[in-house]
């Protein structure tokens, strides 16, 4: 089941006043444009130069001073010090996966909000997440069995962002609901049927490997 | 452990022909010059291994001693059993062999093979570039700058025929132009010496005296005036060398009167570059000795000219440089856009911007020019003071002790910097005086008027290559470059923090291995594989799953103890976070360790 954590309190957006948001003194790049403060008051007002890295400004040299800039916390940035931003960047593999799990909680936000069928639909990937651990006896390797649960959930978590995701299903979907439109009122989601069609298949693949594996002493 | 190293050859040696069979058919290669496309697919071939090794030999290292442990026939019953040791010291073995590779890998072999790529990328503009600037001075009839240019072209791509075609062709025009020159002007006499470091007074007044023996009236001047300049007021040489200045001087007036108009023309505008030389104006002695040997052969030919003419060219250079020494540099840059920031002892600092840098490698690499050089400085408290800007500026490598102790004090340098960076702001034409490019100065509405056509900057020379390879970013620099930078980062406005814990990572980065991999092993024995068991050839295929899973792990555990670097060095300092990390590595190991140490069956 998809969880989710919320933030006990948020960064305040505006900077509290004694309390400069950056130190002077260091290079820090913003949208193609290098800062370095001079200066910074109590208030955050700073002095210093801009670089603009843009190539057309080149020509003109790109360079800017001021005296009286106010700064101001990023409000879309978890980072106030870009220095620790740009440090601090997730790995782009990562935040790949990362991207997933936030379809994926939007998702249930969005399904939680349609209602208990809505809801059901969206959750019975954890059905078949549940259905994975009858892998363990797949192989008469244990190592690869614990490999085995961990790629196809991994999998499951992958297949079910990418119908979220993209609209790679829409044309599975106009075809499902076409057909299920003559028993049911409410419209089912593909996925929600491969995810019940796999925990189907898991569980019997998970039945017979057990039972194989008890039987005959065996694990596959 | 003849198994566990079989196995994690086989893993390498699989990967690395995947890498090999995707670089050599399934890219296109970008245009490089005549016979690079092999090394190309070589170096993207292992820049691709080198990705995924870590991963690969990490999942070996599990699958290997998972095989191993489950072949093993002695029983452990026991916690922290004999058996277990003896298994574990080849577990650490194992793991250090491992270890040593990936941190050979990421630390030396990958930003070497990285670099020749990306040099293999850039040849192919260069030879261009360079091969039109041939044709453009054999065009121009220049044919030695030609055959210098077609030189570098052949270097970069010696298999190219045209371009050897044209290098014979510039060759021959270039010898029988020196032909020429040499036939039209006799050889010169050996230049006057224009340092007196290593001269006593009295050795100048010898020359000066061997000089006036030979009637060279203008050499006995200037040793004379040398020896006066050298000499303290008590030096007993002083007046002797005095008296022979006097009379150098007088007998070169004398000599103006000597001869045709057209001879007394020549002599006395050679002696007015003369005393522009001596009196410190060395530009307008460069131009007047140029017109002088431009104006004929036989004016070339005047050893007077010809040594006074080497002299001032050799003091110019000290104050100026020429104009068409920076022409198409453009294309030959290799930093772009270089900033960085100095400070003072009285808390100023100024701030510099260079949009491009050109370092002349013949030189040695002790000559750079610098594109649209800016300085912008600022007082104490922050405030703007006065900038400094210029197309291009040059930059020399000079010692420290070349400085009075005043320029010293006064621009902050420390006899601990060895050579300094000696900027360079104003450039002057060859040929037409007046044609020159100065620095414009803006100053604060209070500040105090700076006009310098040169700049001292107050670090050692050498740190400027540093700071342009941290431009690369703390992961791409390598780790000698890294472990030296660290310390002058926020000196130069750079985070201290941000290096710092990139630093300790590639410092820890073997520890962080070699626990992961004694946790591997502890992995391994819980999941071994059983005696009576045969290993299949099917499982082979699920192989690949290991490692894409241990890929996603690696990178986890890379990011998470990045961050931890991250706060330790913010918190603590990045001496401390050494000594701290260090001790929870240890911790870590001998948990991991007595994890191992404590299986049984």
């Amino acid at each position: 089941m998809p969880f989710s954590i919320r933030l006990l309190e948020s960064i305040p957006e505006n900077p509290v006043a004694g309390q400069p948001v950056l130190s002077p003194g260091y290079f820090r790049t913003k949208d193609n444009t290098v800062y370095y403060f001079t200066s910074v008051s109590d208030k955050n007002m700073a002095a210093g130069l801009g670089i603009n890295l843009n190539e057309i400004d080149k020509s003109q040299n790109g360079i800017f001073s001021f005296d009286n800039m106010h700064l101001q916390r990023e409000a879309d940035s978890t980072f106030a010090e870009p220095l620790i931003r740009d440090t601090l960047a997730v790995p782009s593999l990562l935040k790949k996966i990362f991207s997933l799990f936030t379809i994926l909680l939007s998702e249930a936000v969005i399904s939680f909000g349609k209602g208990l069928s809505g809801w059901a639909l969206f959750a019975s990937f954890g059905l078949t997440l549940a259905t994975v651990y009858g892998f363990v006896n797949f192989f008469s390797w244990r190592l690869l069995n614990g490999f085995q649960v961990v790629f196809m959930t991994i999998g499951i978590l992958l297949l079910n962002s990418i119908y979220y995701g993209t609209g790679l299903f829409l044309g599975l979907d106009a075809w499902l609901n076409g057909y299920t439109a003559k028993f049911v009122s409410f419209y089912i989601p593909s996925i929600a049927a491969v995810n019940v069609i796999c925990c189907v298949l898991f569980l019997i693949t998970g039945i017979i490997s057990t039972i194989r594996h008890k039987a005959w002493g065996t694990r596959e | 452990m003849k198994r566990v190293i079989q196995i994690l050859g086989l893993f390498a040696f699989l990967t690395y022909l995947t890498c090999f069979i995707v670089s050599f058919t399934g890219i296109q290669t970008p245009e490089l010059i005549t016979g690079s496309n092999r090394t190309y697919r070589f170096d993207y071939s292992l820049l691709l291994f080198f990705n995924y090794i870590p991963a690969v030999l990490c999942s070996g290292f599990l699958i290997s001693f998972a095989v191993v442990f489950g072949r093993s026939r002695e029983a452990t019953l026991n916690r922290f059993s004999n058996i277990m040791f003896s298994r574990y010291r080849i577990v650490i073995i194992a793991a250090l062999i491992v270890v040593v590779f990936l941190t050979s890998v990421a630390q030396i072999l990958k930003p070497l093979i990285t670099a020749r790529k990306k040099q293999l990328e850039r040849q192919p503009y260069f030879f261009r570039d360079y091969m039109a600037l041939a044709k453009q001075s054999m065009a121009e009839n220049e044919p030695s700058l030609a055959f210098l240019y077609a030189e570098r072209a052949t270097d970069i791509d010696p298999g190219n025929e045209d371009a050897q075609r044209f290098k014979r062709q510039a060759e021959i025009l270039e010898e029988a132009a020196r032909a020429d020159t040499v036939s039209d002007v006799p050889s010169a006499d050996l230049p006057v010496v224009s340092d007196t470091s290593g001269w006593s007074v009295y050795q100048l007044l010898q020359e000066s005296d061997k000089a006036a023996g030979a009637g060279d009236w203008f050499n006995a001047h200037y040793y004379a005036q040398l020896a006066v300049n050298l000499a303290s007021p008590n030096d007993i040489n002083l007046e002797p060398a005095k008296q022979a200045a006097a009379e150098a001087w007088n007998r070169l007036s004398a000599m103006g009167k000597l001869g045709n108009e057209q001879t007394q023309s020549f002599f006395s505008r050679k002696k007015d570059a003369y005393i522009a030389l001596m009196s410190g104006n060395t530009l307008k002695a460069y131009y007047i000795f140029t017109d002088l040997a431009g104006s004929s052969p036989q004016n070339a030919a005047d050893p007077d000219i010809k040594r006074y003419l080497a002299l001032t060219e050799q003091k110019l250079r000290t104050q100026f440089f020429f104009i068409d020494e920076t022409y198409d540099l453009q294309r030959f840059e290799n930093i772009h856009d270089m900033y960085f920031c100095l400070r003072k002892k009285d808390g100023s600092r100024s701030v510099i911007l260079i949009r491009g840098v050109t370092d002349i490698k013949s030189e040695g690499n002790l000559v750079r020019y610098l594109r649209q050089f800016t300085v912008y400085s600022f007082d104490a408290q922050g405030r703007f003071t006065f900038s400094c800007t210029v197309p291009y500026a040059k930059m020399l490598a000079e010692p420290v002790s070349f400085f009075s102790a005043d320029t010293k004090e006064q621009t902050g340098l420390d006899d601990s910097f060895g050579q300094i960076p000696y900027i360079l702001l104003r450039s002057v034409d060859r040929k037409k005086e007046g044609e020159t490019i100065s620095p414009e100065y803006q100053y604060a509405a209070n500040a105090g008027k700076i006009t310098d056509d040169c700049l001292i900057l107050p670090m050692p020379y050498n740190d400027f290559k540093l700071i342009a390879d941290a431009f690369a970013g703390p992961e791409q620099m390598d780790f000698f470059s890294l472990f030296q930078f660290v310390s002058k980062a926020a000196r130069y406005g750079f985070s201290e923090e941000v290096y710092g814990q990139a630093l300790v990572g590639r410092f820890l980065y073997p520890f962080l291995l070699l626990i992961f991999l004694v946790f591997l092993a502890c992995i391994a024995w819980n999941y071994r594989i059983s005696q009576q068991q045969v290993f299949k050839f099917s499982w082979i295929i699920i192989l690949p799953v290991f490692t894409f899973i241990m890929f996603f792990v690696l990178n986890c555990i890379e990011y998470i103890f990045r961050m931890l670097n991250f706060v330790c060095v913010g918190l603590i300092g990045r001496q401390y976070t050494l000594t701290l990390a260090l001790l929870v590595y240890i911790f870590l190991f001998f948990f991991v360790s007595s994890l191992f140490l404590s299986r049984k069956n």
